[in-house]
């Protein structure tokens, strides 16, 4: 039967397929939206089959492909009896339109939702918006870090300036707010265009990205501690009234983050940042310039994480500080992009709303009981993470479908 | 016959050492040439040089009568030379389609013409559809070396260099990856510069061998007449005891 399966030409799109008993039961529409949504959501799975019949698995490989490995013949296998509920899982088309428009009704339907659940606690409805942001930068984050595979420790230090510019273009000089978090998101682009230019131009890579990146937002810190001193400035222009408000426009910028990533994704610059990820040399000899694909994602990141700095003002209580410039920040971006999975969107946004979740939860549950315990647990949960699956949250998602879809492989064997 | 390639007195040093020494290299439109020599003579370094990998210290490279010498290698592969590599260099986070599509995306801007492009060469090296799904982590020697192949003749070059595309793999293998060289070359009108240590290899594929040692090249020629060189068979077969 599984044969069958396999031979059968999968529909494009998402959907949950179940087979009991040799009865499918197919759930494009009529299953609730949301449950199927959030399925269709989760990386690398998007159709769920069960069945409790003998497996039968053949094997065939008739096509020209005994030139390059011969080891693979026709091979005819028979699994026992399981009683067992096998569940199939069925890789998601990633490139469907339909996949980016459940993707995105998933997306909001998930937002509206956090909404609705946290509306009438004021901490909640904050610590969900808190959440939000971070996805959102750790979407842009993702760029930079996850498609082009650049290590970046500076994303405190875009942010920074783009808050601060924003600030105070639209509180001092009195330029309309959005107009002003544009302004703010360009100068942290230029920034990074005049820091990142030299950079790759001279071969920094690897670790010492990584380092010079921290540098940059140490060296950031002091420079506007010297030039606004160490005080916060509070700004009385606040077109942001309710915390509402403020949930609905971090939602806004997360989608259209969102969105923007599943443009990159989907594009030349797309590929070419992953094959720069992959091996810089080997997409150096197919024709990428790779300086200037890593300067564009450089600054496509710069301007996102620019952009984001003004509601991380408001979302702090209108005002700024040198004290944006924060090391700490970007490392806890970097990382939850890392466990995201480098180039995954639902990977990074499932490990911030759920590690910063997490992080948040000790943090009020502990904390009080011993200071910084919170800490502790939460670097031990990286910690294991990082051990278990090095790759993160598809990772995980793409060990689990191929524990449930193979019972018995063989070495170099076809799927 | 036109000459599409010549390196002009090429040398590389690395520190002390002497990688490549004076080379002059001439590649001949639409042979398949062999470069022949030992481990540690100079052949990849030459390819390097040629491919802007590394920027000669002296000597000139013309290809098509243009001067190339110092381009970087994404210049180079635009102009239409491309390349392989002795130790693969696998895209392991995408899969085989995504990478060579990759490449293809440098000559065409669509993501579907790409994606036929791609899986139009895949299919003539023999992969099945499956297999272009699979991801680079995924897959065998062989077929990372093929699917290096691909991504380099995706790209249609005028030149192609493989470089030791035969190692490390056993001789059924072999014998099928002659074939295929055969196919590419003949179906798609690829001048190709197939570097080697293994003698069988070479004398079965190349219509013209150049045999390179310590750093110089010391003997071109057919198979036959290059076979029959003395001073190739000392370096080459070392000297009989």
């Amino acid at each position: 039967m599984l044969r069958s399966l396999r031979r059968r030409e999968f529909p494009r799109g998402n959907y949950l397929w179940i087979v009991v008993n040799g009865f499918e039961y197919f759930f494009a529409s009529g299953f609730p939206g949301s449950v199927r949504v959030f399925i269709a959501s989760l990386p690398g799975l998007s159709g769920l089959h069960v069945t409790q019949k003998p497996l039968i698995r053949i094997k065939d490989n008739n096509s020209n492909t005994k030139t390059h490995h011969p080891r693979v013949n026709t091979r005819r296998e028979v699994n026992k009896f399981k009683p067992t509920i096998y569940l199939q899982l069925i890789a998601s088309n990633y490139r469907s339109v339909t996949g980016l428009y459940l993707r995105l009704i998933g997306l909001v339907v998930l937002l509206v939702a956090m909404y609705i659940a946290f509306m009438t606690s004021k901490y909640y409805l904050l610590f969900t918006t808190n959440l939000v942001f971070f996805a959102a930068i750790v979407l842009a984050w993702n760029i930079i870090g996850g498609y082009a595979g650049q290590l970046d420790l500076g994303s405190a230090g875009y942010m920074g300036v783009g808050a601060i510019v924003s600030s105070i273009l639209s509180n001092n000089i009195g330029l309309h707010p959005l107009i002003s978090i544009i302004l703010g998101g360009l100068s942290s682009a230029l920034l990074a265009g005049a820091i990142g230019f030299p950079m790759f131009r001279f071969g920094v890579r690897e670790v010492w990205y990584a380092l010079s990146t921290a540098a940059i937002v140490v060296i950031l810190n002091n420079a506007v501690r010297l030039l606004i001193g160490p005080y916060e400035y509070y700004l009385r222009v606040r077109p942001i009234k309710t915390y509402d408000e403020l949930y609905l426009a971090t939602s806004i910028a997360l989608v259209l983050v969102f969105l923007l990533n599943y443009a990159v994704n989907n594009s030349r610059l797309g590929y070419y940042l992953k094959a720069i990820r992959e091996d810089e040399l080997a997409a150096e000899a197919i024709g990428v310039d790779t300086r200037r694909y890593k300067l564009l994602a450089l600054m496509i990141y710069a301007f996102i994480v620019g952009s984001l700095g003004y509601l991380y003002v408001v979302m702090i209580g209108y005002f700024y500080t040198y004290r944006f410039f924060d090391t700490g920040i970007s490392v806890s971006i970097a990382i939850l992009g890392i466990i995201g999975g480098l180039g995954s969107i639902e990977g990074c946004l499932v490990s911030a709303f759920l590690l910063r979740g997490v992080g948040e939860y000790l943090r009020t549950s502990l904390a009080h009981i011993i200071p910084g315990l919170h800490l502790l647990l939460y670097g031990a949960v990286l910690i294991a993470l990082g051990v278990i699956e090095p790759e993160g949250i598809p990772g995980i998602a793409r060990r689990f479908t191929t524990l449930l879809k193979t019972t018995k492989r063989p070495m170099g064997g076809v799927k | 016959m036109s000459t599409l390639l010549e390196t002009r007195k090429l040398t590389k040093r690395f520190g002390g050492i002497i990688a490549v020494k004076e080379v002059d290299f001439k590649v001949e439109k639409g042979v398949i040439k062999g470069l022949i020599g030992p481990n540690g003579s100079g052949k990849t370094t030459l390819i390097n040089c040629i491919t802007g990998v590394h920027r000669p210290d002296e000597g000139r490279v013309f290809f098509e009568s243009r001067d190339i010498t110092g381009l970087p290698p994404h210049r180079v592969a635009k102009i239409g030379i491309a390349r392989t590599w002795q130790i693969v260099r696998p895209f392991k986070k995408m899969t085989v389609l995504e990478a060579v599509m990759t490449s293809a995306l440098i000559r065409v801007k669509d993501l579907s013409v790409a994606r036929s492009e791609a899986v139009d060469v895949l299919k003539l090296l023999g992969f099945t559809e499956e297999l272009m799904n699979r991801r680079g982590s995924d897959i065998t020697l062989v077929q990372h070396k093929l699917v290096d192949l691909a991504r380099a003749i995706v790209l249609k070059p005028k030149l192609l260099f493989v470089d030791e595309i035969a190692a490390g793999l056993r001789p059924v293998e072999v014998e099928g990856l002659i074939d295929l060289l055969r196919r590419v070359h003949r179906e798609l009108d690829i001048t190709m510069v197939v570097v080697e240590h293994l003698m069988t290899f070479i004398m079965k594929l190349s219509d013209d061998i150049a045999v390179m040692h310590e750093g110089q090249l010391i003997a071109e020629g057919s198979p036959e007449e290059v076979a029959k060189n003395p001073r190739v068979v000392e370096v080459y077969l070392g000297m009989r005891v």
